[in-house]
């Protein structure tokens, strides 16, 4: 039992970290494929992702049709590829639009420190206290359904965790030496957070930002799935699944699909997050390998 | 330690008012005439029914509509503080009571999942750390990363889709006894697992490079010693962290699986008041979602203090 307890070496190491780059590999391949459904799906089906064929309702999967169609006729298969795009494009607004609000608000509460890091910090402990798909549940019920609110809603309250990260960034570099250097050339604030600081935020940004890209994928999902994201007949994901859910004993395919996708794609955000973690932070690495 | 728990309790106190605060900011921007609404539905029971100007005056004054927003907030806030939560616009009855109805079903199901989750998890978890990089470690890790991506609500139709519907085993939605319980459990607590597995995993093999192991080992402790003894109780103090952060998951969670299974508890609530536009039922479920997760994270904090003396509770 004793050599159980053994401290592992590099080389017992090296196949965890080959499956892991391995794992990044194929998180790439993934996402090169789903960016190519999303930007030619129009050449890549025949079938129209809208259009109602009721002489084709809930026709099990066949050669004409791979994933079946569903309760209205249409082709699963070319709206699983056109939802590629809303699932996508939404969740990089999301990210994006919680990036800036995040670092923003993250820098300005480690730059300056004082009462202003105290009341931001309070508003960041606030948002952390309660699950945040409560919290866009309220927002989506008092701005309505519809993709777009719930798109605006998880974009207002992803910006926490970035905004946790760069304020501990912003208050550990801010003390370096080079950084008073720069203060004693006289150089303005903005140009020293946007040039010294800002740069130095990137790499851990990054990696937060990819795997919130699957995090976010499985909000919209979840919302539209409730219901009260994307409405039919718009093709999304979860909608598909909620859209598919009473069907479920006569076409299971209407709802199986959708969902499958969803799990490749964050599957695929995961995997090239978590090697992104292991190739930008050298010192979790190193850790691993101690 | 005193000081701490008083601390700890005005924050979590702070929260569930701040959260009733926003909430009701938010809901006031839902549009529509709130005193027709209130007329038609908890009076009249009608909702053709078309309210003389009188009885919206009558209305406004009652509920007291015309006042500014921070005036309707304090007269809720007072009211909720003596149990009154207001009226369901749906189904004219208390908010409070019905909530009280509800809140059994939810927890019963969040306990459930919790639970099972535990049971899978740690055991796993340690023995992924202990065995680390065998095959074991490999599949336990593998499926962690596949249950992490997997949509909770895609899990609960491929269960129903197996279980119910192919082979007839268990109910396909509803509540009642234990086997309405367990695909409802089962698609809850699977993200959770997950991360559990994950985070004692690497707990437990942190734990393990620590110098007192090594010293441990050149006593000639047994290995299941040193596990039990030196290593768990060291290694639990994150994992019950997280479960403590895991329970907005899961309370996130219910919300989806109890629309699923039709499980009647306060998620499902929450989500037909928002699609009836129920005010005061959506404000009543959100402060209580509110009350339960702030509660249970207080918890978690001051356990701490029993599993790890080493904190310091004037830094914190």
């Amino acid at each position: 039992m004793a050599h159980r307890f053994k401290q592992s070496n590099l080389s017992e190491k090296l196949p965890l970290h080959l499956l892991k780059y391995k794992s990044t590999a194929i998180g790439l391949m993934l996402i090169v494929v789903l960016a190519f459904l999303a930007i030619f799906a129009p050449y890549l089906t025949p079938y129209d992702p809208i259009e109602v064929d009721l002489y084709n309702n809930i026709q099990s999967p066949s050669w004409e049709h791979p994933f079946g169609t569903d309760n209205l006729g249409r082709d699963v298969l070319t709206r699983v590829i056109y939802a590629t795009r809303i699932d996508i494009l939404a969740s990089i607004f999301i990210v994006g639009i919680s990036m800036i609000i995040g670092i923003s608000i993250g820098i300005l509460a480690g730059y300056y420190g004082g009462v202003i890091d105290k009341v931001l910090v309070g508003m960041m402990d606030t948002f952390l206290a309660l699950p945040e798909i409560i919290l866009a549940l309220v927002l989506v019920g008092a701005l309505g359904p519809g993709l777009f609110n719930v798109t605006l809603a998880l974009s207002m309250l992803g910006w926490v965790k970035y905004a946790r990260v760069s304020r501990g960034l912003a208050l550990s570099i801010k003390e370096k030496e080079f950084i008073e250097a720069i203060k004693a050339v006289g150089v303005s604030d903005f140009y020293l957070v946007t040039h010294h600081i800002m740069p130095n935020t990137i790499a851990p940004i990054s990696t937060l930002a990819v795997l919130s890209l699957g995090h976010a994928i499985l909000s919209l999902a979840a919302l539209g799935f409730l219901g009260l994201g994307a409405q039919p007949p718009m093709p999304e994901w979860g909608a598909m699944l909620n859209e598919g859910r009473i069907f479920l004993r006569v076409g299971w395919w209407i709802s199986i699909f959708p969902g499958l996708m969803i799990m490749i794609t964050v599957l695929a955000f995961n995997f090239i997050g978590d090697g992104l973690r292991d190739v930008l932070d050298p010192r979790l690495k190193l850790r691993e390998r101690q | 330690m005193l000081e701490y728990i008083a601390k700890r309790t005005a924050i979590a106190v702070f929260v569930v008012f701040a959260t009733s605060a926003l909430t009701f900011l938010l809901l006031s921007l839902i549009p529509g005439d709130t005193a027709v609404m209130i007329i038609q539905r908890v009076f009249v029971g009608d909702v053709t029914y078309n309210p003389s100007k009188m009885e919206i005056e009558a209305a406004e004054q009652i509920f007291q509509l015309g006042n500014p927003m921070w005036m309707q907030y304090i007269h809720w806030l007072s009211n909720a503080l003596h149990g009154d939560f207001g009226t369901s616009y749906i189904s004219g009855r208390g908010v409070l009571g019905e909530i009280l109805v509800r809140l059994p079903a939810t927890v019963e199901l969040a306990i459930a999942a919790t639970i099972l989750s535990l049971l899978v998890a740690i055991p796993l978890g340690v023995i992924s750390a202990v065995r680390q990089n065998s095959k074991v470690d490999y599949s336990s890790m593998a499926l962690a990363t596949f249950f992490i991506s997997m949509p909770n609500f895609w899990l609960g139709l491929v269960l129903i889709l197996i279980f119910s519907l192919h082979f007839d085993l268990l109910p396909v939605a509803g509540y009642g006894g234990i086997d309405h319980l367990i695909l409802p459990t089962i698609t809850l607590c699977a993200g959770m697992m997950a991360v559990t597995v994950r985070l004692t995993r690497s707990s437990v093999l942190e734990v393990l490079r620590l110098d007192y192991i090594t010293t441990a080992k050149a006593k000639g402790l047994g290995d299941g010693r040193i596990l039990y003894r030196h290593v768990l109780k060291n290694a639990m103090i994150p994992v019950i962290t997280i479960v403590g952060l895991q329970l907005g998951y899961l309370l996130g969670g219910t919300v989806i699986v109890e629309t699923i299974f039709a499980w009647p508890g306060i998620g499902k609530l929450l989500i037909d008041s928002i699609n009836a536009r129920d005010i005061p039922m959506i404000q009543g479920c959100v402060v209580f979602i509110a009350i339960i997760f702030s509660l249970v994270n207080m918890l978690v904090d001051i356990s701490y203090y029993f599993l790890d003396p080493r904190i310091k509770y004037e830094e914190v």
